[in-house]
């Protein structure tokens, strides 16, 4: 019961890929594959959220309540990307804008792009973790670079030299831990080993733990794009293709948190508290919310915009889990909510950008008389993601603001005001975008319902039936059942 | 030695550059004073002791009989004091002086002035040319004597009338609405 | 009439809305939706009513849906009388909507544009009765969020620019009063109303202070409240008539509701905060009868004639929160009661004939195709029913007697006066209460000059513009009929106010419970039903008398004398020439752009010039005091977009800078 069988299903898919010569049997490979991938993932992940059997870990793998969480995600934003990426790649294809090397390289990375995601959240090993880690970062580039325009490929270095810098320093604190912790005491075995490190802890001294942690915190923050470590996002999302944007937005940021996350719970086991943790989080969180504020106000490109909001979200989710122990469950549901919302507003991004062939938002007019499928679920998914009821993010802000009001009232006063600016901001470009008339009224090719809206219905429809579970009691317990002695310590 | 002289009269001088009896030394019009004075008595019996307000209306004339009119209204003739003063509308009118041939260009101005008094208003034709036409009778240029545009009550002949006539003239119309 | 009766009323209200709503969006049934949409608010006008007769001093609960965030719906006296006022208005205002919407086919979808008002209402409505922080939250949201998609209804660029400042003045608005009832409520979400007053008294004088500010920020924005008005005047004329009426007379009286509601139970709230209130009050009055006077856009006129108003309620309403914190005999404590229930009345009658007002801009703006009084007039010669009912509006809207607007105004006046007489009243308070007084005279005059400046232009006269629509008047009863009964309305608020004013006295329990003797009553020797009855009384007895004398005169109708030149419309006044006395009297107050141009007709031939000449006027608190700030903010972002550099050795550099400092700091 190992997630060997997802790795053979995976890598099988990304083979097809390269073998196969025609486009439709490729396209249909790469759904034959994401789906047995997913299904498989499913089978392990699914009965351990629900608690129907028990978090169980070997020396290399390891699947608890928050790992089985995190696979499932990703796994079904891979599925969603996976049938997006066909009907998206297909008419790029179709339109000649990429190649067929281009598409075939395209689905190759894809599935290896995924596979390094799923291994990353489900590795005990902290090196596996690492590489994985890593080889998302790899496997990816060319995936932002598949475009082969100057920006694409200025976007694609930045990318590759920053978060590989990043995760080098990550691999740096990795390293502290193992050293830290056999100079403890601990068998030579066990010191790259998460569980093995939860349980001892206390074994390691309080500062090299705090060394270690600084340096995990800022390598793997540059991946999650804290500010001021945040400047390639920008560019890495809005030049990748859109299905691949949703995947970094939606679900990469959410790894590179969940690394922080596990070492976090060492460091907080290893200094008996997670006062000093917090602060770090509430900094670099705090910064990291109203700074992408300030950026768009004066930002003319709705993806960058897309990809500044996801910075103000991880940064928000940052904030969170500074507010221990009611924070830590508004983490993970924002971490939920923000995948479901922020990987269909790229897929529509990517409908608008098919439609218009421009990502400028001054260009984008009348949008809800060209593309009025697209441009409701857009709409709907703006809203959604500041936060109006019912939306999941709504529950999660009002649980940090509950939170953050009894403990810093005058910082979250200050992030109100930023959130407010937020969506402001986001609201004036849709509205422009969807409201003010075009000029030739007169070509207007009406969209057709395609497999991309169905795929933002779906996941529209999740985030509304998942704010009213959550906001019950049952919901409630049941992240905290993920999130007790994963992300936070219980008294 | 003259700015003495001038102070002199400055302080020491008549005050009036006139003399004072001459000034109020000079010769009556007696008709004028009678015609006058029977004016008063019945503007104050018709009008229940208030004033006879006139509008002079222009319909074209020489200004002839337009001088004569302000000539009654100066210091030597005053009608003011008989009960009877000049107005600026005809709103305020109870009594229409139109003087001139009705030319054609201001036939519309005499018609809307006399349909804009409040009756009852007397209308008085004065002079030549509002009491026929006068030396412009047939010409392309003129309607005519005021009685072609308006209904009159009194004619006053005369290239212009004088004072004293156009007085009596008023005299005979209101005589004639006792 | 029991509370079962009561609440299946107020649950079939809701139902029916709901169920116009989807009439509108679905199928396009808008004229059904309507219909359905007035049938709801006669049900909820009903509901209101049996409340106010049978249960007005309990507070009654409707409902118990504990697995929607414990939301249980209650009614109290205070949310009673909104409900039933804003019942009543929603459904004339429905009828109006029903030919508006037809006329204006083309410019405002109907179908949406009717889904928009029901929520709208449905918002409103349910605002008065949410019992906890995130119910009212939830359906003040709905209020706005719905209000701000009305306003550029007609989808137009400046339409769009004034819902965006309206949408973020609103947002800031609900996030203070987020903010105050979660400091309130100590974080939690589901803070109960029945705590206000315990949750209060348990915090520290600077979270006092915090709150109230927050509270007055977050209700004074919505209301309109100087200086945080400046969306009103760009948000209400942008909007249909119908919703601009909506918003005006409605979502400004559920800000006041929210204010009463929460500040007054706020015991041992200090004096500097009733005098803030007031002085904010008094300000916003000036300024916005000031603006009224010198306008020229009818809607913005009614616009700042409501934040005049509004002006009035909160100067009222800063008052009596001043005289409460005197902590002086119960003389004072009634005074502050009665000038509470004063506020109520006028903000009632405010809600009716600004209503009214909107809509007969509406009729107006429809027949001239424009908005500005410049190109108005002569407008009560082709639509003389129309004319009379505009004309009882307007006369509702000033504080004249017979009509309601007066008892309101008058009974703070004379509170005052009174109070002034007692001879325990110390140096401060009776120097504020003499400054009140004389700046409420101002105010009051000031509004009647403009209210008489908008009849007159708009209606009498010539026409100062050949394009005036000749429709036939009875087509636009469906128009006309509903600012009729708004008018008559206010003028039933007049006869009966001292009945409505002893009902709301004696069963004020808003602040600590009492319950009032007359003694200190307005006109408890003057019966208001009285003053309307002589003067109606003496004018049929003129009337009859003319009559009877009119055998012996006879009439003969002419044209205006015109001195010999035409009368045209270019001799009538006009908006800008007949403010320009109080204009010029305080012009340092006013922003004024002269622009003066002039080019000549025949270039050789600098002498004889063609001469354009353009009069506007800007709002001097968006010019000092947001644009700053807009421009801060904007100066910030562009600084910090500079990190975004593009070299990627910075951005290198930023990663391990970022590193070191960390560690340094952190350790």
């Amino acid at each position: 019961m190992t997630p060997i069988i997802t790795i053979i299903f995976i890598l099988a898919g990304s083979g097809f890929a390269i073998f196969l010569q025609k486009e439709k049997q490729i396209l249909l490979s790469t759904w034959v594959f994401a789906l047995l991938g997913s299904a498989s993932v499913f089978a392990i992940s699914l009965p351990v959220l629900f608690q129907q059997t028990e978090s169980w870990h070997d020396s290399i793998w390891l699947l608890d309540g928050f790992s089985a969480l995190m696979a499932t995600l990703i796994v079904f934003v891979y599925l969603m990307a996976a049938l997006v990426s066909v009907r998206y790649i297909w008419h790029e294809h179709d339109e000649k804008i990429i190649t067929l090397a281009d598409l075939k390289l395209y689905f190759a990375l894809f599935h290896v792009f995924a596979l390094c995601m799923v291994l990353t959240v489900l590795a005990n090993n902290t090196l596996l973790l690492w590489m994985a880690l890593e080889g998302t970062t790899l496997s990816s580039t060319f995936l932002v670079g598949l475009y082969r325009k100057k920006t694409s490929a200025e976007a694609a270095w930045k990318y590759i030299i920053i978060c590989s810098t990043g995760i080098s320093l990550g691999l740096l604190g990795i390293l502290l831990f193992g050293y830290g912790s056999s100079v403890g005491g601990l068998k030579t075995e066990g010191i790259f080993t998460l569980t093995s490190l939860f349980k001892n802890a206390h074994l390691i001294s309080p500062d090299i733990v705090k060394w270690s942690f600084i340096f995990l915190f800022i390598g793997f923050g540059a991946k999650l794009g804290i500010v001021p470590m945040h400047i390639w996002l920008a560019d890495a999302h809005s030049n990748a293709p859109s299905p691949i944007s949703g995947l970094f937005s939606g679900i990469l940021l959410n790894i590179a948190l969940y690394g922080i996350i596990r070492f976090r719970f060492i460091t907080d086991l290893a200094l008996g508290s997670s006062t000093w943790t917090g602060r770090l989080f509430l900094f670099f969180g705090f910064i990291s919310i109203v700074v992408p504020a300030l950026m768009m106000l004066v930002q003319n490109n709705y993806k960058r915009m897309l990809a500044y909001s996801s910075v103000e979200h991880m940064g928000l989710i940052n904030f969170a889990l500074a507010l221990s122990p009611l924070g830590a469950l508004a983490s993970v549901i924002h971490m939920i909510g923000h995948t479901l919302t922020k990987s269909m507003l790229f897929f529509g991004a990517g409908e608008i950008l098919i439609n218009y062939k421009t990502t400028q938002t001054q260009q984008v007019k009348g949008l809800l008389k060209k593309a009025p499928y697209t441009a409701v679920l857009f709409m709907l998914g703006i809203l959604a993601i500041v936060a109006l009821p019912p939306s999941i993010l709504f529950v999660s802000e009002y649980t940090i603001f509950t939170a953050a009001f009894a403990l810093h009232p005058v910082l979250a006063l200050c992030v109100f005001l930023a959130l407010s600016v937020i969506a402001y901001a986001m609201l004036r470009s849709t509205v422009d975008m969807l409201f003010a008339s075009a000029e030739n009224e007169s070509e207007i090719k009406k969209e057709k319902w395609n497999v991309t809206h169905w795929v933002m219905t779906l996941q529209l429809v999740l985030i509304v039936g998942l704010t009213f579970f959550f906001s019950s009691s049952n919901g409630f317990a049941f992240i905290d059942s993920i999130a007790k002695n994963t992300i936070y310590i219980s008294r | 030695m003259k700015s003495l002289q001038l102070l002199k009269i400055l302080f020491f001088g008549p005050k009036v550059t006139e003399d004072e009896k001459k000034l109020r030394d000079f010769p009556e019009d007696a008709a004028f004073q009678e015609v006058g004075e029977q004016v008063a008595l019945i503007v104050k019996k018709l009008y229940g002791g208030r004033s006879l307000r006139i509008r002079a209306v222009d319909g074209g004339s020489t200004n002839a009989e337009e001088i004569e009119l302000t000539a009654l209204n100066n210091a030597y003739y005053d009608i003011d004091r008989f009960g009877l003063s000049f107005v600026a509308s005809p709103r305020h009118a109870d009594m229409l002086f139109v003087t001139g041939p009705v030319t054609r260009n201001l036939e519309t101005a005499v018609r809307t002035t006399y349909e804009a008094a409040p009756r009852p208003c007397i209308v008085v034709a004065v002079g030549d040319g509002a009491c026929d036409g006068g030396i412009w009778k047939d010409s392309y240029a003129v309607v005519g004597g005021v009685e072609k545009v308006i209904p009159v009550d009194i004619k006053i002949p005369g290239d212009p009338p004088t004072p004293t006539e156009i007085l009596r003239g008023v005299l005979h119309a209101l005589k004639s609405k006792v | 009439m029991t509370i079962n009766f009561i609440a299946y009323a107020v649950f079939a209200y809701f139902l029916g809305l709901i169920f116009s709503a989807g009439f509108a969006i679905f199928g396009n049934h808008w004229k059904k939706s309507i219909q359905l949409f007035v049938l709801s608010n006669m049900i909820g006008f009903i509901a209101g009513v049996s409340f106010l007769v049978n249960f007005a001093t309990k507070q009654i609960f409707l409902a118990k849906v504990d697995w929607f965030f414990q939301f249980s719906p209650s009614l109290n006296l205070l949310s009673a009388i909104f409900f039933t006022l804003i019942s009543l208005v929603a459904g004339l205002v429905g009828v109006y909507g029903c030919r508006y919407l037809e006329l204006y086919k083309e410019t405002y979808e109907p179908a949406l544009t009717q889904f928009l008002i029901v929520i709208f209402v449905f918002g409103m409505q349910g605002v008065l009765f949410a019992n906890n922080t995130f119910s009212f939250l939830l359906l003040w949201e709905v209020m706005s969020i719905s209000s701000f998609f009305l306003v550029f209804a007609d989808r137009q660029e400046q339409s769009l620019k004034a819902a965006f400042f309206y949408f973020v003045m609103t947002h800031l608005g609900a996030s203070a009063i987020l903010g105050g009832f979660l400091i309130l409520g100590n974080g939690s979400l589901l803070f109960d109303f029945s705590n206000l007053t315990g949750a209060w008294q348990l915090l520290s004088p600077t979270l006092q202070a915090t709150t109230f500010l927050l509270f007055l920020f977050g209700f004074g924005s919505k209301a309109g409240l100087v200086p945080f008005h400046v969306w009103l005047p760009e948000a209400h004329p942008e909007a249909p008539s119908n919703v601009s009426a909506l918003m005006s007379g409605l979502m400004l009286k559920v800000a006041v509701y929210g204010f009463i509601r929460v500040v007054f139970a706020f015991v041992g709230l200090p004096s500097w905060a009733g005098l803030m209130v007031l002085a904010l009050g008094l300000l916003s009055g000036l300024i916005g009868a000031l603006n009224a006077v010198i306008e020229k856009d009818m809607k913005r006129i009614f616009a700042f004639s409501s934040i005049e108003n509004i002006g009035i309620i909160f100067a009222m309403l800063g008052t009596s929160l001043y005289l409460l914190a005197q902590n002086g005999n119960a003389n004072l404590v009634e005074i502050a009661n009665l000038i509470l229930v004063f506020a109520i009345f006028h903000a009632v009658s405010h809600a009716f004939f600004k209503t009214a007002l909107f809509l007969s801009s509406g009729v107006a703006i429809n027949r001239f195709h424009s908005r500005s009084l410049e190109v108005m007039g002569g407008l009560a010669k082709l639509m003389p029913i129309f004319s009379f009912a505009f004309l009882l509006a307007i006369l509702a809207s000033l504080p004249l007697p017979p009509l309601g607007t007066f008892y309101g105004e008058w009974g703070f006046i004379q509170n005052i006066v009174m109070l002034l007489h007692d001879s325990t009243l110390g140096t401060q308070v009776a120097i504020v209460m003499v400054g009140t007084l004389s700046l409420i005279g101002l105010i009051s005059g000031l509004a009647t000059f403009a209210m008489v400046k908008v009849f007159g232009i708009s209606m009498l006269g010539l026409a100062r513009n050949k394009h005036v629509e000749n429709r036939d008047e009875k087509k636009d009863l469906r128009l006309i009929l509903p600012i009729m009964a708004l008018a008559l309305i206010v003028v039933g608020l007049g006869i009966f106010a001292k009945n409505l004013l002893g009902f709301l006295n004696l069963n004020v329990n808003f602040l600590t419970g009492l319950s009032v003797q007359a003694n200190y009553f307005v006109g408890s020797q003057l019966s208001s039903a009285a003053v309307f009855l002589v003067p109606a009384v003496l004018l049929a007895i003129i009337f009859l008398l003319y009559g009877y004398f009119k055998k012996n005169i006879t009439e003969r109708k002419y044209q205006t004398w015109d001195c010999g030149q035409p009368i045209n419309e270019t001799m009538e006044y006009s908006a800008t020439a007949f403010s320009a006395p109080i204009r010029f009297f305080f012009l340092q107050l006013i922003k004024r752009n002269k622009k003066l141009q002039s080019h000549p007709v025949i270039e050789t031939n600098p002498w004889i010039r063609n001469y354009a000449f353009s009069l506007s006027f800007d709002s001097i608190w968006k010019e000092k005091l947001y644009q700053p700030i807009i421009f801060i903010l904007k100066f910030i972002a562009e600084r910090v977009k500079v990190i975004q550099g593009g070299r990627i050795q910075f951005y290198l550099l930023f990663v391990l800078g970022t590193l070191i400092v960390a560690l340094i700091i952190f350790l």
